[in-house]
């Protein structure tokens, strides 16, 4: 293997393992937050046990995640050092707000764990601000990152190929930048619910006597209701993102549709086989990709036969978007039928296949997520800074990369192992439950 | 001072905390390997691990100020820092396994490997300072084998003194003998190392570092005669952070000694300023956190 093939596949690694923990990072301190905020407004401590509970689960996922985001912070830097040059000059400041928000993330998080026992209830939610502040604010920042990297403005380059007339708010404040972050986080928090609400889909389903006791109940509906709204949201966002991306990145929407020519009334295609640049056996909605790209059946859409052959990213990715949108359906159906049922089918509600149904949409929310960043990267391919820098060019060409690119993976996956282990030594939600009862 | 100086100075500053910070989990791992886990357990906790954050800090302001040099310093550190990624890797899988296992007792071959893991990771970014202040790879020069070696004497320093707040003279090594020996080290040999290496490194901060290793011995027979109560670890604490302080100043004007210098590494001139001010406004607050972090280990739970 290539040291160019090895430092992708490393940074490809590692960045998938650190989504992971990025999910449950940015939406688990805002659940917290808003959990003990109601416990503490509505009088309830049972709510407050419950985000003592997951609080505890957020400290080994945090211990994790800062292992790896440390690890992706240098391996950019050690693996990409072509692209961190030209990126830091342009967007450095966006990394630097990233550590800065990490920073306060990191350090009230401390604080926080240290102080349920010790601070009031109202310092100690106080605390939980300034953690939720730095987990949305680093996501915020690395995410404006990434969008630079697929709308790249506020410089141009000289005749070296160096960034001048760096205008860096410009740069920040990129036309992808809305769009991508709102999707990411909105999606983040979808799928942190579903996997919380696959937890407790879990405990009703070892619940042994009957019905599950009323506050399990509650809880299951209050995160069904909150995964069917950011999952709802999540569909919105994605809406205006698939219109952005007809207008700005025609060359990533014409590859995840497998579309070959610049047409109108152009179809959507679910399923299918890729083969090479096309997608076959797919069933076709005849308009609807042009409806969701411009607004009207007959939009005109970009097809790969307008994008230079070496410009054009893998329809592969058609893979990747048809997955993350069907998990996004059923992340919406199965919780809002779950509502239904509760409230005109009692019964159903905790059937053994409901239950089932829940438990599996909680590992649908992360592979949905990973899919979403899986088509945002494969679909600017063959760029890493879109128009600007071939991915090709701007990884390192050191041969000791290539024994890096096989032992990390292995790591990665103790990891991941032991975080779970942790998970299961520390964070016992059913006992919270049947405490408070 | 202008804003390049500041810049590696700033980037100095997180290093050395973050240099710091392990030491302390060396002085942790140090009291497991020697059964006096009883005393340091309640310091033992994996939220240790969010000191991680001035090592990114550190290593962004590098790369994000001095981006020019970045491809250079990848190509030239990539091993050896990726010595120091698996160790952080194993540390963090370490560290889960000891504290969700059996908190209570831990393996032989658990307290190992945490101390391993300990002594790599800042041994081998200190591996990665060396290069910038000497060109080459630490082994390569004297000067780059008594900086990797004042570097380990310090760290087992700060992390024992901090472990064992009372010098106990019975042991094999008290803390006065063991805080001497790496200020003797940092005050003689690594100096006369540099002088007979002919490095162009500046003078006047090398003999900053003389001069505080002078003091710190002073203070170091202070305390062993018993006749002040200042406590050694907050010396050496000043000095770890002093010395890569001192050490950034003295290979000005070079990011990477002889070979780039820091103004034609320099490329983020268009938010280096507000980088550098967020910086300063951050600080107190880690400190105050780090204040509140320390009392509240020490304040019993209602």
């Amino acid at each position: 293997m290539e040291a160019a093939a090895a430092g992708r596949r490393l940074i490809g690694d590692t960045l998938g393992f650190h989504l992971f923990f990025v999910l449950f990072g940015v939406a688990l301190p805002l659940l917290i937050c808003g959990l003990e905020a109601y416990s503490i407004w509505k009088k309830r401590p049972a709510a407050r046990a419950t985000a003592h509970e997951w609080s505890k689960a957020l400290v080994v996922l945090f211990i994790a995640g800062a292992v790896s985001g440390t690890i992706v912070s240098m391996q950019f830097n050690l693996l990409w050092p072509i692209f961190t040059s030209l990126a830091g000059k342009v967007v450095g400041i966006s990394f630097a707000l990233e550590g800065f928000a990490f920073l306060i993330e990191a350090l009230f998080l401390t604080i926080y764990m240290m102080s349920w026992k010790r601070f009031t209830l109202l310092q100690h939610w106080l605390c939980s601000l300034p953690i939720v502040l730095g987990s949305i604010g680093s996501a915020i920042a690395i995410t404006t990152v990434n969008s630079w990297m697929n709308t790249p403005q506020g410089f141009k380059l000289d005749g070296h190929g160096n960034p001048i007339d760096i205008n860096t708010r410009q740069a920040v404040f990129n036309p992808a930048a809305g769009t991508e972050v709102t999707h990411s986080i909105l999606s983040y928090l979808f799928a942190t619910t579903l996997v919380l609400l696959a937890i407790y889909a879990w405990i009703a389903w070892r619940h042994k006597k009957g019905r599950p006791g009323r506050r399990l109940q509650k809880m299951m509906v209050g995160l069904a209701a909150l995964a069917v709204v950011f999952g709802v949201l999540v569909a919105f966002a994605g809406d205006q993102a698939g219109k952005f991306l007809a207008k700005n990145e025609p060359a990533k929407l014409a590859a995840i549709e497998g579309l070959q020519q610049t047409t109108t009334n152009a179809p959507l295609l679910v399923g299918g086989v890729v083969s090479g640049s096309e997608v076959k056996h797919a069933i076709k909605i005849p308009g609807l990709l042009s409806f969701l790209a411009t607004g009207h059946f007959n939009g005109k859409v970009t097809g790969l036969n307008d994008i230079k052959p070496s410009d054009r990213p893998p329809v592969i990715i058609h893979y990747f978007f048809d997955g993350m949108v069907m998990i996004g359906m059923i992340g919406i159906l199965i919780p809002g039928l779950y509502l239904i049922f509760k409230r005109w089918r009692p019964k159903w509600a905790h059937e053994k296949p409901m239950l089932i149904a829940l438990f599996v949409c909680g590992f649908l929310g992360v592979i949905g997520a990973e899919f979403g960043w899986l088509v945002t990267e494969f679909g600017r391919q063959p760029y890493v800074i879109h128009g600007v820098l071939r991915t090709a060019d701007a990884v390192t060409q050191n041969k000791a990369v290539i024994g890096l690119g096989e032992t990390f993976p292995l790591l990665y996956i103790i990891l991941l192992a032991l975080t779970i282990f942790g998970l299961r030594k520390v964070f016992h939600p059913a006992e919270v439950l049947n405490e408070s009862r | 001072m202008n804003l390049v100086d500041a810049s590696i100075l700033a980037a100095a500053i997180f290093f050395a905390i973050y240099g710091l910070a392990c030491s302390v989990e060396c002085g942790i791992a140090l009291s497991f390997l020697t059964g006096q886990q009883k005393q340091t357990s309640k310091y033992f906790t994996p939220l240790w691990e969010v000191t991680n954050v001035f090592l990114v800090f550190g290593f962004t302001t590098v790369a994000m100020l001095f981006n020019n040099a970045l491809p250079a310093l990848s190509h030239a550190l990539l091993s050896t820092l990726a010595v120091g990624l698996f160790a952080l890797l194993i540390r963090a899988c370490v560290v889960l396994v000891l504290f969700y296992w059996r908190p209570d007792h831990f393996p032989k071959w658990g307290a190992w490997l945490f101390a391993l893991t300990c002594f790599t990771i800042p041994l081998s970014f200190t591996a990665a300072g060396i290069y910038l202040i000497t060109g080459q790879l630490f082994w390569q020069t004297l000067v780059g084998w008594m900086l990797m070696l004042s570097a380990l004497l310090g760290i087992v320093a700060i992390g024992w003194l901090t472990i064992n707040d009372r010098s106990d003279t019975r042991k094999l090594l008290s803390n006065e003998l063991l805080f001497a020996a790496w200020l003797l080290f940092l005050g003689s040999f690594l100096p006369l190392s540099i002088l007979y290496s002919g490095s162009h490194l500046q003078k006047w901060p090398v003999a900053a570092i003389d001069l505080l290793s002078i003091f710190g011995l002073l203070v170091a027979y202070l305390a062993t005669t018993g006749r002040t109560k200042f406590k050694l670890k907050y010396y050496a604490g000043l000095m770890g952070l002093a010395t890569p302080l001192l050490l950034a100043l003295a290979n000005r004007p070079y990011l990477v000694h002889g070979k780039i210098k820091l103004a034609d590494a320099f490329g983020a001139a268009s938010y280096a300023g507000a980088f550098l001010l967020g910086s300063a406004i951050i600080f107190p607050l880690v400190l105050l956190g780090f204040w509140l972090f320390i009392k509240l280990i020490k304040q019993p739970s209602r």
